[in-house]
């Protein structure tokens, strides 16, 4: 259960009490351009097409935000018995149709860029069946909110790991939601997305809130425990944003010292129109 | 037994040169002539010669030789006190002093509890006089001795207009902050911008950076030690006032005159009500609020025997409608009985209550659940001063505290999804035994030597864990209910010696280690009230500090003005992180498998320019300092700032009484920005931009500067009624200074950009206070 959304807004009611209007503005920060990383970022899921690898590299901060793709990668993944080497379709992305990934077995990843050596195992879980999606509304703070909503039973007794992705009308929201079964393990749960778009309409769409009418779209993954520690840590210290944690890169199952992850997960997916 | 070697020793006393001719003691209490009040720190002298002060009950004794001599008393505005004393035998004379008439008539202010010691080894410490206080302008008018003594050298601010305090490079749970002897865990309200202790029941404040006299442990920079008000014993008194966010009354007399008081003094924000008043149920749902009650009684029982006791209780609440809230609060209390055994030996037996508790509740869709964490303190303490002679001043003691913690309970209500969670809670027993010797060597020379013996046990029951070097559990120990776990030993030196170069100056130095055993894990970079306080366990070992410091004082211009300098190094071992990615709310017991050990240094330059007297007063002070951590899985290993690294921090301070009726203040700071960690670069995950960092506090936030001004009108005033209007400007030219810089994707999404949230300018503020007598 991650409470800060609750406090960031609870702290901009702070403002108002206190009479002190707080102010934002964009400001003018050099930072020092660092040595390139490379960053590989690999799936394996339970749908046809999930098996992919996106090889690239780090940018400096004053750049634009284009993905800086590393071609001619040697890209493997591997179930223990047979091994997939993936082809690269554009710059820097690898696939391999072939390979649909079941749960209970273990992935191997392996990417060999010049002499440089990655690799990283993930195991795919059990799917947990994603029951049904909808919005409720929830008065939260200062507005009406409409919250996705998804039903599922966590299974008792076993560690499971949830991830949701969500759009609204096709736009992907930069949130990230990720949550283990610590404190609700084996219960039926309706697990809300706490999505708070900024309501101001020339901004940036991914930041819209969520009205009546809208089609929201939920993927539900569920990943094993090192890619579920990969998104906590990712969302907590690495987003830009004073989430609470020291800004750090996220804890990452790669080995060799790629930034990124790779993640064996099931993949389901419900929308729904807003009422 | 080495320990009990060095007590013998202590107790064998140097006492050259005091038989020459039949000596006598003399001993009493010091008080305040208007309102009974017992006076902390009141210079007592006689001929001259033989000079003492107070001790923090109001109590003195000397030894001087039997005859007549000339007896006086000084305080700061009171009248000095002198009298022709003839004594042949073992006396008390108890005085009360008077307010200087002078004082109300013409303006000579003496903002500072008396001049600067050069004589005593004590460095490091500050005393902050209420009077100051109620002079500095700070944020919203809300008058803050915390805020006060961030203007101190050595003392940072842990943000801007917070109440939390980083010294001599310490972190922010490194401070022992006492009201009355007990232990405050949290200080703060209103997610920092207002500490816990209101300005109207507080009596004296005392901030030790180094050089801690022995009585004093458990936190590893800083003691600030706190006393409310006795309660006047000759009259009723009522004050009170109203401010932009909070009203405050105080209420204190005699329950029997000049023998017992009694005094409540309670302060409530009340901007909540304005929300009330709206129309909007998105804003009149909410909840923000706190309070503070201090309370006090004090009965004199005979000549020999004072009995205190005190309570503390404040609370805050913030809630938006049934969705979410958070209390939070402290709850102290403390029973004191001193007792004069002779005109030598000064008891003082306390015991002390503490508890600090906070409380989430959360209601939102099905779920509804409730999280719940505190620490209670059940503590004893036994201390003796015996003024052995003139030259030898000796206290020692025991404490005793017994603590328990409840990390966290999750509590589901109704269908909620939530499970119940309990974590174990900790036991712990926190001992000390100290003794610790003032001893005027030569009348140029004077040494305080002590040394504190801390045994702290963990008791069962509950679950202990052995983890290999990446936190994983490899063994677990289960422990009955009382059984000892582990037990920390540390002995704990203390040592400082002055030395007056002329009447006028004096270098002085001291050594001092104080261990931690009470350790606050923050997980963000601002202080909340859910920061997790822990024990030591068999995996976290106790915090050590050692603190080396030198300083130099000299009086100038005929004691108008005083300047010190003081330097310090100071060695940290066993701080405590939150490794990358850990999960701070997590039912998994074993919180050290989230943590990461490591080491500290500190050190810096400390310069205070102050004038004590005349229509001008206030001080200049300047720091030059370097905080550094080098913990193993942070920062590549290697050594990085801490995030109170402020190379500079310049405060100036001046109060102008105009005339009878008007007095103006101002201040302004000046600091370095903290160390903080910005990216190195960027790249894309799953779509998004996600930040890449190299290096942790390898940057600095943006210069932080500010200048607050303030004004006191003292309305007209009625023989037993007066009042007074304050006026006051936050950050008078509204500087933007950064309280967060955040990074995110421009509006169109093509590149990255930075982002500065700033919060208080040109923050204006009223407050009305009165008096009635």
């Amino acid at each position: 259960m991650n409470t800060y959304p609750f406090l960031k807004r609870s702290s901009s009611l702070l403002c108002l009490v206190l009479l002190v209007v707080s102010c934002e503005k964009e400001i003018d920060i050099q930072l020092d351009g660092v040595e390139k990383k490379y960053v590989i970022e690999g799936t394996v899921t339970d749908q046809e097409g999930g098996s992919q690898v996106w090889v690239s590299r780090t940018k400096d901060f004053a750049e634009d935000n284009s993905r800086t793709g590393v071609s001619g990668a040697i890209v493997e993944i591997s179930d223990g018995n047979t091994s997939y080497t993936l082809q690269e379709d554009e710059n820097g992305h690898y696939t391999a149709p072939a390979l649909i990934g079941t749960s209970g077995t273990t992935y191997h990843l392996s990417v060999r860029i010049g002499t440089e050596q990655f690799s990283a195992s993930s195991n795919m879980p059990q799917k947990v069946s994603m029951d049904s999606l909808y919005t409720r509304q929830e008065f939260l703070f200062d507005e009406m909110e409409n919250l996705p909503t998804i039903d599922f039973s966590d299974p008792a007794g076993e560690r499971n790991y949830y991830r949701f992705v969500l759009y609204v009308n096709d736009i992907k929201k930069r949130d990230i939601f990720a949550y283990d079964d610590d404190m609700i393990d084996g219960n039926s749960q309706s697990i809300s997305l706490f999505y708070l778009g900024d309501g101001e309409e020339d901004d940036d769409p991914r930041n819209d809130k969520i009205k009546s009418g809208d089609l929201v779209r939920v993927q539900m993954l569920c990943t094993d425990a090192a890619v579920y520690k990969y998104f906590y840590s990712l969302s907590s210290s690495a987003t830009g944003n004073p989430n609470g944690a020291a800004p750090a890169n996220p804890v990452s199952n790669l080995q060799g010292g790629a930034l990124g992850y790779f993640s064996a997960h099931t993949v389901q997916q419900q929308e729904t129109r807003v009422p | 037994m080495k320990f009990i070697a060095f007590f013998l020793s202590l107790l064998l006393l140097q006492t050259a040169g005091a038989h020459a001719q039949q000596q006598v003691v003399i001993s009493g209490t010091v008080k305040s002539k208007v309102n009974g009040e017992t006076v902390i720190g009141a210079t007592v002298s006689v001929d001259g010669t033989y000079t003492t002060s107070t001790n923090e009950y109001g109590f003195y004794a000397l030894r001087i030789p039997a005859g007549s001599h000339r007896f006086q008393v000084n305080f700061m505005s009171f009248s000095p006190y002198t009298a022709k004393i003839s004594v042949f035998k073992d006396s008390t004379i108890n005085i009360s002093l008077e307010q200087s008439a002078q004082s109300l008539d013409e303006v000579v202010i003496t903002a500072n509890p008396g001049k600067q010691d050069l004589a005593s080894p004590q460095m490091g410490a500050e005393r902050v006089s209420m009077q100051t206080v109620k002079q500095v302008p700070v944020l919203l008018g809300e008058r803050d001795a915390l805020k006060v003594i961030q203007l101190l050298p050595g003392i940072k601010s842990a943000g801007d207009g917070g109440s939390g305090l980083f010294v001599r490079g310490g972190s922010a749970d490194q401070n022992m902050i006492l009201l009355d002897e007990a232990t405050v865990y949290n200080a703060s309200h209103l997610l920092g911008f207002f500490s816990t202790f209101n300005a109207d029941a507080i009596k004296d404040l005392t901030v030790y950076k180094g050089g801690m006299p022995a009585q004093y442990g458990g936190r590893l920079s800083s003691v600030l030690d706190i006393k409310m008000n006795d309660g006047n014993n000759q009259d009723v008194n009522i004050s009170g006032g109203v401010g932009l966010i909070s009203a405050k009354l105080n209420v204190e007399g005699p329950i029997q005159e000049g023998k017992s008081s009694f005094l409540v003094s309670g302060r409530r924000t009340y901007a909540d009500m304005f929300l009330k008043l709206s129309n909007d149920s998105s804003i009149n749902n909410n909840t923000l609020y706190f309070y503070d009650l201090n309370a006090k009684l004090n009965f004199q029982l005979g000549n020999n025997d004072r009995l205190y006791l005190s309570g503390y209780l404040g609370q805050d609440r913030m809630g938006a409608g049934d969705l979410f809230n958070l209390d939070w609060g402290n709850k102290t209390g403390t029973l004191r009985w001193n007792h004069i055994f002779s005109s030598r030996l000064f008891s003082n037996t306390s015991l002390i209550y503490s508890n600090y508790d906070y409380k989430i509740g959360i209601k939102t869709g099905a779920d509804e659940f409730e999280i719940f964490s505190n620490i209670t303190d059940y503590q004893v303490k036994q201390e003796f001063q015996w003024f052995a002679n003139n030259r030898n001043n000796v206290r020692f003691g025991l404490q005793s505290a017994y603590h328990r913690i409840r990390p966290g309970e999750v509590t589901a209500i109704g269908g909620s999804s939530f499970n119940d969670t309990r974590l174990q809670q900790r036991y712990s027993w926190d001992n000390a035994l100290y003794a610790s010797n003032t001893w005027k060597a030569t009348d140029r020379l004077q040494l305080t030597y002590g040394v504190r013996l801390s045994a702290f046990g963990i008791l069962g029951e509950g679950d202990f864990y052995q983890l290999d070097a990446n936190g994983n559990v490899t063994d677990t120990l289960s422990y009955e209910k009382n059984e000892f776990v582990k037990t920390y030993l540390n002995v704990e030196p203390r040592l400082a010696v002055s030395y007056q170069l002329t009447p006028l100056s004096s270098v002085k130095a001291s050594y001092v280690r104080n261990v931690q055993n009470l350790h606050m894990l923050s997980n963000s970079s601002t202080a909340s009230p859910t920061d997790k306080w822990l024990a030591s366990t068999n995996v976290i070992k106790p915090e050590i500090a050692d603190q080396y410091a030198l300083g130099y004082y000299r009086n100038l211009f005929g004691g108008r003005y005083e300047l010190n300098v003081e330097t310090y190094y100071k060695d940290l071992q066993h701080q405590i992180d939150y490794r990358d990615g850990a999960n701070v709310f997590t039912s998994n017991n074993a919180v050290e498998s989230e943590l990461l050990f490591g080491k500290g240094r500190a050190y810096g330059l400390e310069w205070l320019l102050r004038k004590n007297s005349g229509k001008l007063t206030g001080w200049i002070s300047y720091t030059l300092s370097k905080t550094e951590r080098q913990i193993n899985g942070i920062n590549n290993d290697q050594w990085y700032n801490a995030r109170q690294d402020r190379t500079h921090d310049v405060a100036v301070v001046a109060m102008y009484q105009l005339n009878k009726k008007w007095s103006f203040s101002a201040n302004w700071v000046f600091y370095t920005g903290d160390a903080v960690t910005f990216p190195a670069g960027k790249y894309l995950i799953d779509g998004e931009t996600a930040y890449y960092y190299t290096e942790r506090n390898g940057y600095r936030m943006p210069d932080y500067h500010r200048l607050d001004l303030g004004a006191t009108m003292q309305l007209r005033q009625k023989k037993r009624w007066s009042s007074e209007l304050s006026f006051s400007l936050y950050n008078a030219y509204g500087r933007e200074n950064a309280y967060v810089i955040s990074f995110e994707d421009s509006a169109d999404g093509n590149r990255t950009i930075a982002n500065q949230i700033s919060l208080f300018r040109f923050v204006p503020s009223i407050s009305y206070n009165f008096k009635f007598n």
